[in-house]
């Protein structure tokens, strides 16, 4: 049962044995929200006449899934303006685009941070560190609208998820910048969408035309039910990325060409999860351990024979072992890291299978590469010596429990290797924490409730603080509500400007206020509740309104990471008692180090 | 293993013990060389003072590149000691004659004392708040327990609206109500801890063998109320401590700078030595 089955029907109260007859509600069904409502069965006729859907075989599909409901439902027509930015390169997208009409360029080279909207980050200076002493706001979010406009090369046109930022030079910038041109029936973004990862360019109406926006969702089942999709995508990822991917992979560094060719065409893509779990997040979390656990595909069973090397490209898995009745978690693994090197060595040097030992479960959504056990022994093994192989398994030696309450990181496995709590480790991933580059921890049994890392919060941030010291605790430490930075950005998904975004240089999720327009999609995206929606005011504390509409002007507000200030984070620098920590949560061995100090 | 904290410790301990050691060699040699080895001392323990009230001044410039805060309140903690240290030297472990010095030394001392005490409670107390299953927001406290209060007298409400209940009524009338309304004193404020939320909860066990059962009910919900109350007052009476013990120690630096302030000028405009 689906976790959208699981919690569908609504009952009156958890005590009820029955839910009455007014708390009965219809079981909720994939496309109750279709993608869009303008989509009309005419459209989807006159889609289904052009490729590459002409060419899909319609029985492929099952009556419950159709390919003729798929672009009712998870498809929608877009029209841009010669001029408008459809995609930028560094942003997470959940869809795919198809040119229907009108051409589109997409910038090989990248463009300035300027010309996509993009906040620039100026370094603090003397003078204005120091006179944010007396020159804080007297009023809460006051933005004094000079400082708005920041000198980028961008416009603004349509309202609400309908705007587009616009290239106000494009004749300059299509001379300046190479590029190449997508006509009619060319389709781009389908591996950014399927991969989970950033844009790999920006892409920017050449003229006038429509494009077909596919969400994620159609294009996962496209590219289950049509092989010649699945294939298109692959291809594209083996010819963009693969060999890069491999090539940073520390076990397949010394292939060569011919042997990292057999990897390549062995390597198996796969995806587990749910692209958008943050969506179901909150509702998961009401569900038991055990609960949780059910819902988790498992990517690499414990016990059994391993089917290959699994390399993860993005997200996370919870690494777990049998205890009892029930799995202990005794890692997370996120992108770059291995699962079942140890097993394929062990079996090919015994020249007997060895069984996994521990299970790998996809928590939120996963995307792995996996190569083949037998590709591993006859083309990557033969060429490590037994160092290197030492090497290697110390590297990527999985956690091991230790009396069961505490799980050893490091590869020693020895008395000095650090230990985790596992009640930890289980809170850090039943949370999803361990998706935080920047999560803030604050250790309770240091910190003495001075609010110093508020107020210096507020003080660096025109008396705004942007975090709130509480948040979910376990034991000692508390994890406080203030963006993580996540390593899996889900607030980005979704910003119909591009307004939140990874800092080039920092790799910081930042917002630039000036393109932000309010319409809270990264709001209700982050499960972690780190993200305000706030209405803003002028220098006299009146607050901003439209001048059409007359509402008021709201803008999402977050941590920042004090990206244009001095020696990083306030509110760290600001913890008179070791208490507060911004920790990269996916660095195990440097989390334990701060538990342990 | 070493954990950081023990590292840090092992490496400023010694250090603060050697310059101590070298400031008294250096201050006994100037007394025997016949030269106003008071002075030193005296410059050297302002110069202390100073370097310990800059530690304010670095928590108001937050966007500044000055170092952590976490540096600074070791190096507070440590230059603090020394400047005890110092001082004793610079009154020649005596107890001073005049007024004004009096008062000085008197400062000096109520600085100290609130900063060692202040050390022991910042290390203390946030282990006792820890111990409390919710954390709350100081500012937060009154509201919260507004809420309580009405919860619970809703609560008991309720129940007598719907059915006699005679000995939860009797109870809440005569021990609750006045737990839920009043502030806990003087005393809890300065001691807080959870004996009378024990003898309220022992109370109710007591009382337990003569409920009917929706009696039960809300008698178990009472106890989680009077839980909550008790974590919201011990939770104020800590946090209050800790914020006026802040309050305290700033003021009294603030004095002890005017004072050591006036001191030296007197030194200097009555100092009879050679012209």
């Amino acid at each position: 049962m689906s976790s959208t089955e699981a919690h569908g029907t609504v009952t009156a109260s958890p005590q009820s044995d029955s839910p009455s007859a007014d708390a009965r509600i219809q079981r909720p069904t994939r496309w109750d929200v279709p993608f869009s409502s303008e989509m009309t069965s005419q459209e989807v006729e006159r889609l289904l006449r052009i490729l590459p859907f002409a060419d899909m075989d319609p029985s492929r599909f099952p009556a419950t899934c159709s390919l003729r409901d798929i672009l009712l439902n998870d498809t929608r027509v877009q029209r841009y303006q010669q001029g408008d930015i459809i995609v930028r390169e560094g942003d997470y997208g959940a869809s795919a685009f198809l040119v229907l009409r009108g051409s589109v360029q997409v910038f090989i080279d990248s463009l300035p941070r300027a010309a996509l909207g993009r906040r620039e980050t100026p370094r603090g200076r003397w003078w204005k560190a120091i006179s944010q002493l007396w020159s804080g706001s007297a009023f809460p979010e006051v933005r004094r609208f000079g400082e708005l406009h920041d000198g980028s090369q961008v416009g603004l046109r349509g309202a609400s998820e309908e705007t587009r930022i616009f290239l106000q030079d494009l004749p300059h910038i299509l001379n300046e910048y190479q590029g190449a041109t997508l006509q009619a029936g060319e389709i781009f973004g389908e591996v950014a969408a399927m991969a989970r990862s950033p844009r790999g360019a920006t892409v920017a109406a050449k003229e006038d035309c429509a494009l077909l926006e596919i969400r994620w969702q159609g294009l996962r089942d496209l590219m289950r039910r049509a092989p010649e999709w699945k294939a298109h995508v692959e291809q594209l990822y083996r010819r963009n990325s693969l060999e890069a991917h491999l090539r940073e992979t520390p076990l397949l560094r010394q292939l060569s060409v011919d042997q990292l060719n057999e990897v390549m065409s062995a390597t198996e893509f796969e995806s587990y999860g749910e692209f958008e779990w943050h969506s179901k997040f909150q509702a998961v979390q009401q569900s038991s351990p055990s609960e949780r656990l059910e819902i988790e595909p498992v990517i690499g069973r414990e016990g059994e024979v391993p089917h290959g090397l699994v390399l993860i490209r993005s997200g996370f898995a919870r690494l777990s072992q049998q205890y009892g009745d029930g799995h202990q978690t005794l890692a997370y693994h996120g992108k770059g890291r291995m699962y079942g090197l140890e097993e394929i060595v062990e079996g090919w040097q015994n020249q007997t299978p060895t069984p996994l030992r521990y299970s790998l479960r996809a928590v939120g959504y996963v995307d792995i590469l996996r190569i083949p056990t037998a590709t591993v022994q006859q083309y990557v093994l033969p060429t490590l010596s037994r160092k290197q192989i030492q090497q290697l398994r110390q590297v990527f030696a999985e956690p091991t429990p230790t009396q069961g309450r505490f799980t050893r990181i490091g590869a020693n496995h020895g008395k000095n290797d650090a230990k985790i709590e596992t009640g930890l480790l289980e809170f850090i991933v039943e949370n999803r924490f361990m998706n935080g580059a920047q999560a803030m921890m604050i250790d309770l049994e240091r910190c003495t409730r001075c609010d110093d890392c508020v107020r210096a919060c507020a003080a660096t941030h025109d008396n705004n603080p942007r975090f709130i010291r509480e948040g979910m605790r376990y034991d000692r430490y508390m994890f406080a509500h203030a963006c993580m930075h996540c390593v899996d950005p889900v607030c980005m998904i979704g910003c119909p400007t591009g307004a939140i975004a990874r800092d080039e240089v920092t790799g910081n999720v930042v917002i630039n206020d000036r393109t932000c327009i309010g319409c809270a999609t990264c709001a209700n995206s982050c499960p972690y509740e780190n993200i305000r929606m706030v209405e803003i005011r002028d220098d006299q504390g009146v607050f901003v309104a439209d001048s059409e509409t007359g509402q008021a002007i709201i803008k999402a507000t977050k941590c920042d990471l004090c990206s244009d200030q001095w020696g990083g984070p306030a509110c760290q620098r600001a913890c008179p008692h070791d208490a507060l920590i911004r920790m990269d949560m996916t660095n195990l061995p440097a989390l334990a180090k701060w538990l342990q100090r | 293993m070493l954990t950081r904290f023990v590292k840090r410790r092992l490496l400023l301990v010694p250090l603060t013990v050697a310059l101590w050691a070298a400031a008294t060699i250096w201050l006994g040699a100037q007394d025997q060389q016949l030269q106003r080895a008071s002075f030193t001392s005296g410059y050297l323990l302002l110069g202390l003072v100073i370097f310990l009230a800059l530690f304010q001044f670095r928590k108001q410039l937050v966007a500044l590149p000055l170092g952590s805060a976490s540096t600074w309140m070791q190096l507070h903690i440590y230059a603090g000691l020394g400047a005890c240290w110092i001082f004793a030297l610079h009154v020649d472990w005596r107890w001073p004659s005049g007024t004004f010095e009096t008062a000085l030394f008197t400062l000096f001392v109520l600085t100290a004392c609130s900063g060692i005490g202040g050390l022991w409670i910042t290390r203390a107390y946030p282990k006792r708040l820890a111990k409390v299953r919710e954390e709350f927001i100081y500012e937060r406290i009154g509201g919260l327990r507004d809420q309580v209060r009405q919860q619970a007298h809703k609560l008991v409400m309720r129940l007598l609206e719907q059915q006699p209940a005679p000995i939860v009524g009797d109870f809440y009338a005569q021990r609750l109500a006045a737990f839920f309304d009043k502030s806990r004193g003087m005393w809890y404020a300065v001691r807080p801890t959870s004996r009378f939320r024990n003898r309220l909860r022992a109370e109710l066990d007591d009382l337990d063998r003569y409920f009917s059962v929706e009696e039960r009910a809300a008698s178990e919900q009472l106890r989680r109320l009077i839980d909550r109350r008790d974590d919201l007052d011990y939770h104020e009476a800590l946090q209050r401590q800790l914020k006026s013990w802040m309050f305290a120690h700033i003021s009294l630096t603030y004095a002890l700078l005017l004072f050591a302030a006036i001191h030296t000028v007197m030194v200097h405009a009555f100092w009879g030595g050679a012209r």
